[in-house]
């Protein structure tokens, strides 16, 4: 009897029980593939660059003083490193979970496995456990890298214990709720990019929702408490003011262990969610089409006012085919459409844009319209960036998984009619976002220099040639974005790893990019004084020759890869 | 129409194609067969420009398909093992896409759709999403398209793999329908019967090499294959079979289920000679089927390593 007792007992707290075989499965699976291992080395070289970088600029800046005063500002260095180490695990953990988690069930739906699946004695939560267990240990262990490296940091002092163990708190709940959210997006969407989309327009909102608390300075409003409780990046960067003494936020986060719990509570949530939706589709699946769905009168109308492509493809007449084939193919609705989309978008904008003008105009002496249009166009600018960059890279990917691209080849068009009409087709996509950054951006800083909120004394050199370069420079990043994408897209074969591939290579750039920039400011600043202003001109005129050569190399390169890379 | 020279393709190690040397007539039909992985497809690819031969060479109507690639994709129409889809698109569309990617002119692209849609028996269909179709309708589709740039040469792989019976029928119609029309069709499948019934040339590949081209008599001659003959008899069987078994052109007789199963020696000229004996020795004969050699069996045989 006793005996019995504690099996059943050790059975149910086996690991195992919550997570049947799949958790062993996907670990196997995921030792075999060769991405994670250069996932794992990028991770690390990045982290290294991010290191030395912070490392080089604490040490530059006191460069012309003594040895005994450098010593003495080793805590200062340390407090530095943790800061970088701990912002780039919480940054990179949680984009890492979104890519990571975007094809967890989708794959297995498409493949077919999941049918299967469901007919063993697996259930659905078990499914998602084993899922979320085996990828979540494939981010520990890349977390656990930069630990003992944070263990040799604070022998230099200067940060508290605290302060890491609520960082990596922090770090561990976000990601596991991100991983959550994207593996419950992937039983809604087939394609895991566009899942990526979704978490990285998520991510770029959340991340920008952090700004405002800097006007914030009594942390007991409602409004902050709740801000705190529910956004991860706010909580980081609390606990991040709080460990630097005379900082503007002063006061301490302390109600972390409550903030845990509601993010553990919403990941608990968004996994049922997945188990439940997963069940669904295989009812649906064994039998019958929306067998498993008890839709009531509200809910259909509401499923049937948010319509399927499909079934919006049943009804709408057919379009002709004119111009560019390819172009004409990669608009999933027709142009009519597709450019009322556009203009409603663009509108979108502009109004927003026009608050922003207006905001300008009324609070010339304060520079709280600067603040939020900064942070209105760099939210724009991530969200384009990453969908160009995104649909540059499956555009020549999902031809290769529908199996279309050998019979596209078949026929008369030439790869660079192929790639010029894919990459028209994601320019076009985003041409309200890019057209409001590219000629929004300079006549907000004209309207600002008018009404003096700058000043044209105080007009720095950055706004000037800001106002003439910003249109070229996004012209060229839009180059670049599209050739990396494209690039990317003839090389791999499936569109998930092309995405990875694109938006991982795109941040590291333009990561290793600021940090060569801020050290190339350290080092002037260290030599010379006035060497800044050439710096600030000379940096966008690189930035546009260097974007717009490399792009177009990465776009002949696809267009050269793209019969050579079909199967 | 269609002739490779020593066409070899390695990927990396493996040698998926080894000096392969074939010959099509213009206007046959060239049945491609083979076991898994042993280079029909890669042919394939080859022939309609989308994989670059390691080494030899391989022409399509005269024209060498690496180095006259867009002329070479002018002239073929090629429908892959596993036809992709356009899920967005409708049927109409579909095949407009691919009739300006073919560079067709506006103005003629309406009616050549609508040719092609006549000709598959697709019109009542041509306003459904292509994800919409049935497996079958799906290939017929595929079809479509192929025909859609009025393509000489039409190089299919495996069209009817995975169609119920009817489909097949349908698709083995069509495709004597082109053969009409005056096209050469390579096509590769694994149900060897359908092949037997349509195809002028059989073509059998092992481990990327040719073992045996040629029509289906000629497989015959090649395995040395005798012929059978199954006779069914109303009365005195076992006077029948002794009959039988003291003519000089009969190699073996065999009783089985009711029927007796005759063996012929080869290069024998056996026109008649066991009908006339056994209504001279007064038996009455119900059925006489002449039993020749089965692709199938031709293809087990040669691709085992029986004859070389």
């Amino acid at each position: 009897m006793a005996v019995a007792l504690i099996s059943s007992f050790s059975r149910f707290f086996n690991p195992a029980w919550l997570t049947g075989p799949i958790f062993d499965k996907e670990l196997r699976v995921a030792s075999r593939r060769r991405r994670n291992y250069v996932l794992r080395s990028a991770y690390l070289l990045v982290l290294v660059v991010f290191v030395v970088g912070s490392w080089s600029i604490a040490i530059l800046r006191g460069s012309r003083t003594s040895v005994a005063w450098q010593v003495s500002r080793m805590a200062e260095v340390s407090r530095s490193l943790v800061l970088t180490i701990t912002w780039f695990q919480f940054l990179t953990a949680q984009i890492l979970a979104a890519v990571m988690f975007s094809n967890s069930i989708s794959d297995e739906i498409r493949r077919g496995t999941m049918d299967v699946l469901m007919t063993t004695p697996i259930n659905c939560v078990q499914i998602v456990l084993g899922k979320l267990f085996s990828r979540l240990f494939q981010l520990m262990l890349m977390l656990a890298v930069s630990l003992p490296l944070l263990a040799v940091i604070r022998v230099f002092g200067g940060i508290q214990w605290d302060y890491i163990v609520s960082a990596l708190s922090i770090t561990l709940t976000a990601t596991v709720f991100v991983g959550s959210l994207s593996m419950f997006l992937s039983t809604r969407f087939r394609r895991s990019y566009h899942v990526i989309l979704i978490m990285t327009t998520f991510l770029v909102v959340a991340y920008l929702t952090m700004i405002p608390l800097s006007f914030f300075r009594n942390s007991n409003s409602v409004l902050m408490i709740v801000i705190l409780h529910i956004n991860p990046f706010a909580a980081m960067r609390q606990v991040t003011s709080a460990a630097f003494p005379g900082s503007r936020a002063g006061a301490t986060f302390s109600s972390l262990p409550l903030h845990c719990l509601v993010m553990g509570g919403a990941s608990m949530f968004m996994l049922f969610a997945s188990a439940f939706r997963m069940r669904r589709h295989a009812l649906d699946s064994f039998l019958g089409t929306n067998a498993g769905r008890k839709l009531t009168i509200w809910k259909r109308n509401l499923s049937s006012a948010f319509k399927s492509k499909s079934s919006f493809s049943t009804t709408r007449p057919i379009r002709p085919v004119t111009g560019s084939p390819i172009f004409w193919k990669e608009l999933s609705k027709p142009f009519s459409e597709s450019l009322k989309s556009n203009a409603i978008g663009f509108g979108i904008l502009l109004l927003l844009l026009f608050i922003f003008y207006f905001l300008a105009y009324l609070s010339a002496s304060t520079p709280v319209a600067m603040i939020f249009f900064s942070m209105f166009t760099s939210g724009l600018w991530m969200i384009a960036t990453i969908r160009t960059a995104a649909m540059a890279a499956t555009s020549i990917t999902k031809e290769k998984e529908a199996r279309t691209l050998p019979i596209l080849l078949g026929t008369l068009l030439e790869p660079k009619q192929i790639i010029q009409g894919k990459a028209l087709a994601a320019l076009w996509r985003n041409a309200p976002a890019w057209l409001i950054l590219a000629l929004g951006t300079p006549v907000f800083y004209i309207l600002m220099v008018t009404r003096q909120t700058i000043g044209i004394s105080s007009l720095s050199s950055y706004y000037y040639s800001y106002i003439i370069l910003g249109p070229l420079g996004i012209a060229a990043n839009i180059i670049f974005l599209i050739g990396l994408g494209m690039y990317f897209s003839t090389r791999l074969k499936s569109s998930t790893a092309a995405v990875m591939a694109t938006i991982g290579l795109l941040l590291g750039f333009y990561v290793v990019r600021q940090f060569m920039f801020t050290f190339l400011f350290a080092v002037l600043g260290a030599m010379m004084t006035g060497s800044m202003q050439v710096a600030l001109i000379l940096n966008p005129i690189f930035r546009i020759v260097f974007n717009a050569f490399v792009g177009v190399i990465l776009l002949r390169q696809a267009k050269y890869r793209l019969r050579l890379d079909i199967f | 129409m269609i002739e490779t020279k020593r066409l070899t393709k390695h990927y990396g190690n493996l040698a998926a194609l080894v000096d392969l040397d074939l010959f099509i007539e213009a206007g046959d039909i060239f049945g491609f067969i083979g076991p898994n992985g042993a280079g029909k497809t890669t042919t394939m690819r080859i022939l309609v420009t989308l994989l670059e031969p390691s080494r030899g060479q391989a022409f399509i109507d005269g024209l060498d398909v690496s180095k006259k690639g867009k002329e070479v994709r002018r002239i073929v129409g090629y429908m892959p093992d596993f036809m992709g889809i356009y899920d967005d698109l409708k049927v109409f569309e579909y095949l407009e896409f691919f009739a300006a990617a073919f560079s067709i002119e506006p103005k003629k692209r309406k009616s050549i759709v609508e040719g092609v849609l006549e000709l598959t028996d697709l019109q009542s269909k041509k306003n459904f999403t292509v994800d919409s179709l049935s497996r079958g309708m799906q290939q017929r589709l595929g079809l479509a398209r192929v025909l859609i740039h009025d393509p000489k040469v039409l190089v299919l792989d495996e069209p009817a793999s995975g169609l119920d019976p009817r489909a097949r029928i349908e698709i083995r119609e069509l495709l004597r329908e082109l053969k009409r029309m005056g096209k050469t069709i390579m096509i590769s499948s694994h149900i060897l019967s359908e092949l037997e019934e349509i195809c002028d040339h059989i073509g059998i590949i092992e481990h990327g090499r040719l073992v045996f081209s040629g029509t289906m008599e000629e497989i015959r001659r090649r395995m040395g294959v005798q012929s059978k003959v199954r006779v069914r008899v109303a009365n005195n069987q076992q006077h029948a079979i002794e009959l039988l078994s003291a003519l000089p052109e009969v190699q073996d007789v065999q009783s089985t289920e009711g029927y007796i199963a005759v063996t012929l020696r080869k290069e024998q000229n056996t026109d008649g000679i066991i009908a006339r004996t056994l209504v001279n020795g007064n038996i009455d004969i119900v059925s006489l089927e002449p039993q020749q050699v089965k692709l199938d069996e031709a293809f087990l045989k040669l691709t085992k390593g029986i004859v070389h």
